[in-house]
């Protein structure tokens, strides 16, 4: 904790010396870190289709450029890619659909 | 001697179930390897159920297939999408990307997959000329040594981030703290787990790789819509300009000379090899374009030592039974499950094996030329690819391939942290590429410091009495100064010309 706020500080200072004070974005933050745990949550609990389509909606939330549609067909189309490649080619033991 | 084993080195691997092997691998290995966040060590873990069905000499032939060909193709998404595949391909990322930024994709693929190429079949020559000679003087280097020579790696990571050396050391020591994380294997003991029982094996390389390159880089892309990759509507042909060539070839020739060196001692491998031809090239090339903003040396430099380490580090993993990074150790387990025990009778029990799996890599690296050179347009075109397809579908891919090394969901967490602190940190203007590099060589600097110190009883004058690590250490400390004094001369020159404006 004490090496994180100096390197905080230390990174701070310098910044400010430099003339360099970008605020963190918290909105492709937020949708990137939550697409990851949305993965983490789902995957063992709805299935491999369900987490990387949800992973992928929620990721898509951190740009302004993606409409809703496309985020849905583009969610669809990977996680049907995906479940092919690595359920159906690589054999990987995911659950496709949820566990009962 | 060198003539009549690589004659029945080709012998082995010219069968057709060898060639075979040999292609699948190279193919399947850049197919996966290409898809951004799946380096190497995924592709192999992925990958490695699928060779127990052959014999053990054609299962090492795809996987080492696999290894070089998922490097080139993390080498691809390091220039494309500045995702490296593993840390070796870090430095790529440099100059590769930002040569693709320029629009010049296309040439920074050709030159990575020459420099491979080159790389690959020098280091494959050298592997088959001075195995048996190295492999009995690798044996002799000793544990103080090694502490050394590592010690220079950190150093040369500290040397070639961009910015503040202070910063870079910083980093360095985060990445050796956080490689202390998990149980003592001496006294049994936990440390800093905080309570958290997945932590007791420490935290994991993939995890950290994922969330502070891949992850953080795309967040701190969105962040910056200005700043987004640039997607060019019409890639330049794979031509360089005059003079590139020279500069490439000259760069490519160093570069293998230091990774086919590095590469024979056992821990250092292609990570260190690409950070210290950057190093090389940062001191020697004057520009313009300097080092970091698209000089063709920045990846040809790297690309060629990776290659050519990764071949020579099959010597202290054959004979040695030592790998230099996480994909030797896959390849050691993958040795193991097939019956074949390295050690340094590997070469007298198993000639076939050892000089058949020396002739198929350069066979391979001739697959991945022929491949990849006609293919280069085609791998520039994922740059066009708009970013807002292309983040969400990579962020998947990373949370696939991680989950499904351990299947393990605390990794995931573990990536999600790391990629908001990486961003965070980037914020700040501290590099993510030192930090990677003391983590990975945490582990092995201690372990090699505990040795020699038990070794000397305790006396840690070992250090600078050794021949061999008195003098590696000394180029660390001269090389470390000499880069903070350059920097405080370049920090006074910038000072000067700011209140000059304000005059």
């Amino acid at each position: 904790m004490a090496f994180a706020c100096s390197v905080d500080g230390l990174g701070a200072a310098s910044a400010r010396r430099a003339g360099m004070t970008t605020p963190p974005a918290l909105r492709p933050s937020l949708a990137v870190c939550g697409s990851v745990m949305t993965f983490a949550l789902l995957v063992e609990r709805a299935g491999f289709f369900a987490a990387v389509m949800l992973t992928v909606l929620v990721a898509s939330l951190g740009s302004r450029e993606l409409g809703a549609r496309q985020a849905v067909v583009l969610a669809v189309a990977v996680a049907t890619a995906m479940a092919i490649v690595f359920i159906g080619l690589l054999d990987q033991p995911f659950a496709l659909g949820p566990r009962f | 001697m060198a003539l009549d084993h690589l004659a029945l080195g080709f012998a082995t691997a010219l069968t057709p179930e060898h060639l075979l092997a040999c292609l699948a691998g190279v193919l399947l290995g850049t197919l996966i390897g290409v898809l951004p966040g799946l380096g190497p060590v995924t592709t192999i873990a992925l990958l490695l159920p699928f060779t127990f069905s052959l014999t053990p000499t054609g299962a090492i032939i795809m996987l080492a297939g696999i290894y070089y060909g998922a490097q080139y193709g993390g080498s691809i998404t390091a220039v494309l999408v500045n995702l490296p595949g593993e840390a070796s391909a870090t430095v790529t990322c440099l100059d590769g990307h930002a040569m693709a930024r320029q629009g010049r994709a296309g040439l920074a693929l050709a030159v990575a997959a020459i420099g491979s190429f080159v790389g690959g079949t020098i280091g494959t020559l050298l592997l088959a000329a001075l195995a048996v000679p190295l492999a009995s003087s690798a044996a002799r280097v000793e544990a103080v040594d090694y502490t050394a020579l590592m010690a220079c790696g950190l150093v040369a990571a500290i040397v070639i981030a961009q910015g503040s050396v202070v910063k870079a050391m910083v980093m360095t020591a985060a990445g050796l703290a956080l490689g202390i994380v998990g149980m003592d294997v001496t006294t049994g003991q936990p440390r800093f787990t905080m309570g958290i029982p997945e932590l007791v094996d420490g935290i994991g390389f993939m995890p950290l790789a994922i969330g502070l390159f891949g992850l953080s880089e795309i967040i701190a892309t969105l962040a910056s819509p200005g700043d987004r990759l640039v997607t060019p509507a019409r890639l330049d042909r794979p031509w360089p300009r005059p003079g590139e060539t020279k500069r490439a070839a000259a760069a490519t020739l160093r570069g293998t000379a230091l990774g086919s060196i590095l590469g024979v001692l056992p821990g250092a491998g292609p990570v260190i090899a690409s950070f210290a031809s950057y190093a090389l090239e940062k001191k020697l090339t004057s520009g313009p374009p300097v080092l970091g903003s698209g000089a063709i040396e920045g990846v040809a430099g790297p690309e060629s030592a990776n290659n050519a380490s990764a071949q020579t580090s099959f010597v202290p993993l054959l004979t040695l039974g030592l790998p230099s990074g996480p994909v030797g150790a896959l390849l050691l387990g993958a040795l193991i499950v097939h019956g074949v025990q390295p050690g340094p009778s590997v070469i007298a029990k198993e000639p076939a094996l050892f000089w058949g799996l020396v002739a198929s890599m350069w066979i391979g690296n001739v697959m991945l030329l022929v491949l990849n050179l006609p293919l280069v347009g085609w791998w520039a075109r994922l740059a066009q690819v708009p970013y807002r397809f292309l983040y969400p579908t990579t962020v998947a891919l990373s949370c696939t391939g991680l989950y499904a090394l351990n299947h393990s969901t605390f990794d995931l967490w573990l990536a999600a942290i790391f990629g908001v602190v990486g961003y965070l940190l980037r914020t700040r203007g501290f590099e993510p590429a030192p930090l990677l590099l003391g983590f990975v060589l945490s582990q092995p600097i201690r372990d090699n410091f505990n040795r020699a110190l038990v070794f000397s009883n305790g006396d840690a004058s070992t250090f600078v009495t050794h021949p061999l690590s008195a003098t590696l250490l000394t180029i660390a400390g001269v090389a470390l100064l000499m880069t903070a004094l350059q920097q405080r001369g370049e920090d006074g020159c910038a000072s000067h010309r700011r209140s000059d404006d304000t005059q």
